[in-house]
């Protein structure tokens, strides 16, 4: 699974929408759609403890992103679905194109890990995985485990690369563009914040995801590798091991289910975000045309 | 709504300098990693954005009370 990249991208998408988009397309939508995905099945992965008894996924690859499981909250079909529902109830474009992007963006990037998404369901329950980092989210391991394990391999390098890629677009996290850009896609949540919050509180709420998912990625890599005292091979160590392998770390066993070839996957994942955004395009103005809530201000 | 002042906001609320905004965001930062790597379960979704909100909302209301500002 990926950590602070599903923080970092949703400023990323925000940055890179088609230039007719800009300004008009709901932050907290991308926001919601991508962390619905997690939201629907991650509760679950790690499981929690309760008088010392784990309740929880006996496999947490097969509940995560497996058929059957909750695999499919982690598909593009799924995505489609809901921004669809969502068109239907709410006819807003800015909501529905916001959603389905976020949601994509998510799907996407966790099929680097070694279990991946099944990027063609209900078509096919195969997942698609590059296998780029270890998935290990495990019933002994929990969280932790999978935190050391995410940022001592090349899941600490995703994330940097997403980061990059929003400070690249820095503006995306100014006053100005929360200002022209933001708020105007979203008037009547801004407005009912900011009718008890301040505009410095309402800024700080739009850079929150992105103050989030830098200092989970500081706070855990520092644990991982300067506070924790684990035991490998029968050696109690300072620090997890840095290993940035293609599917490492090699001090624990990758996770994975069924999947296609690896080759294919980086050129179809391409192609499909590639469609998620023509699609997003060219359904812009057919939108624009129904949806109501420019027919009220129009 | 006319703000009071230019440096005041929709609710009459301090604008912060560039250099405050720096000052509390980067507290922020730091104090939310060191309690984050002492107390894991604070590293979520809700306290962490909550955490910003909380110091760059509240600190400097703090301050200017204590100096007397406002």
């Amino acid at each position: 699974m990926s950590w602070a990249a599903h923080q970092f991208e949703v400023y990323a998408v925000q940055a890179h929408l088609p230039k007719k988009m800009r300004g008009k397309v709901s932050f907290w939508a991308i926001w919601l759609g991508d962390f619905t995905p997690d939201f629907l099945s991650k509760f679950w992965v790690y499981g929690i403890t309760i008088n010392g008894r784990r309740y929880g996924a006996g496999v947490p690859q097969q509940w995560h992103r497996g058929w059957p499981g909750m695999g499919f909250t982690h598909t593009l079909f799924a995505g489609l679905v809901i921004a669809g529902a969502l068109w239907l109830w709410r006819r807003n474009r800015a909501l529905t194109v916001g959603y389905l992007l976020g949601y994509a963006a998510h799907a996407l990037t966790d099929v680097n890990d070694s279990v991946g998404t099944m990027l063609l369901f209900p078509f096919s329950t195969l997942n698609w995985t590059l296998e780029t980092w270890a998935y290990a989210a495990t019933k002994s391991g929990g969280k932790y485990l999978d935190a050391a394990a995410y940022y001592s391999s090349l899941g600490l390098v995703m994330d940097l690369f997403w980061m990059f890629v929003v400070l690249g677009s820095w503006r995306v996290l100014t006053r100005e563009h929360w200002r022209t850009s933001v708020v105007p896609a979203d008037p009547h949540v801004w407005s009912w914040l900011g009718r008890v919050m301040p505009e410095r509180a309402l800024l700080a709420l739009y850079r929150a995801t992105f103050f989030y998912g830098l200092c989970r990625m500081v706070a855990w890599s520092t644990w991982a590798h300067l506070f924790a005292r684990p035991e490998i091979g029968g050696v109690t160590r300072r620090g997890y091991p840095f290993d940035f392998s293609w599917t490492g770390p090699g001090w624990l066993q990758a996770r994975t289910l069924p999947h296609v070839s690896p080759y294919i996957v980086l050129p179809v994942t391409i192609a499909l975000l590639a469609v998620a955004y023509w699609s997003a395009s060219r359904l812009w103005e057919p939108m624009g045309r129904r949806d109501r809530t420019l027919a009220v201000d129009g | 709504m006319a703000a009071a002042h230019d440096e005041d906001d929709h609710v009459g609320a301090r604008r912060l300098s560039r250099r405050e905004e720096i000052a509390w965001y980067s507290f922020a930062a730091v104090t939310y990693v060191a309690a984050g790597i002492i107390e894991k379960s604070l590293l979520n979704w809700i306290v962490g954005p909550l955490w910003l909100v909380a110091v760059v909302w509240g600190g400097p209301l703090l301050v200017d009370r204590v100096r007397g500002r406002r």
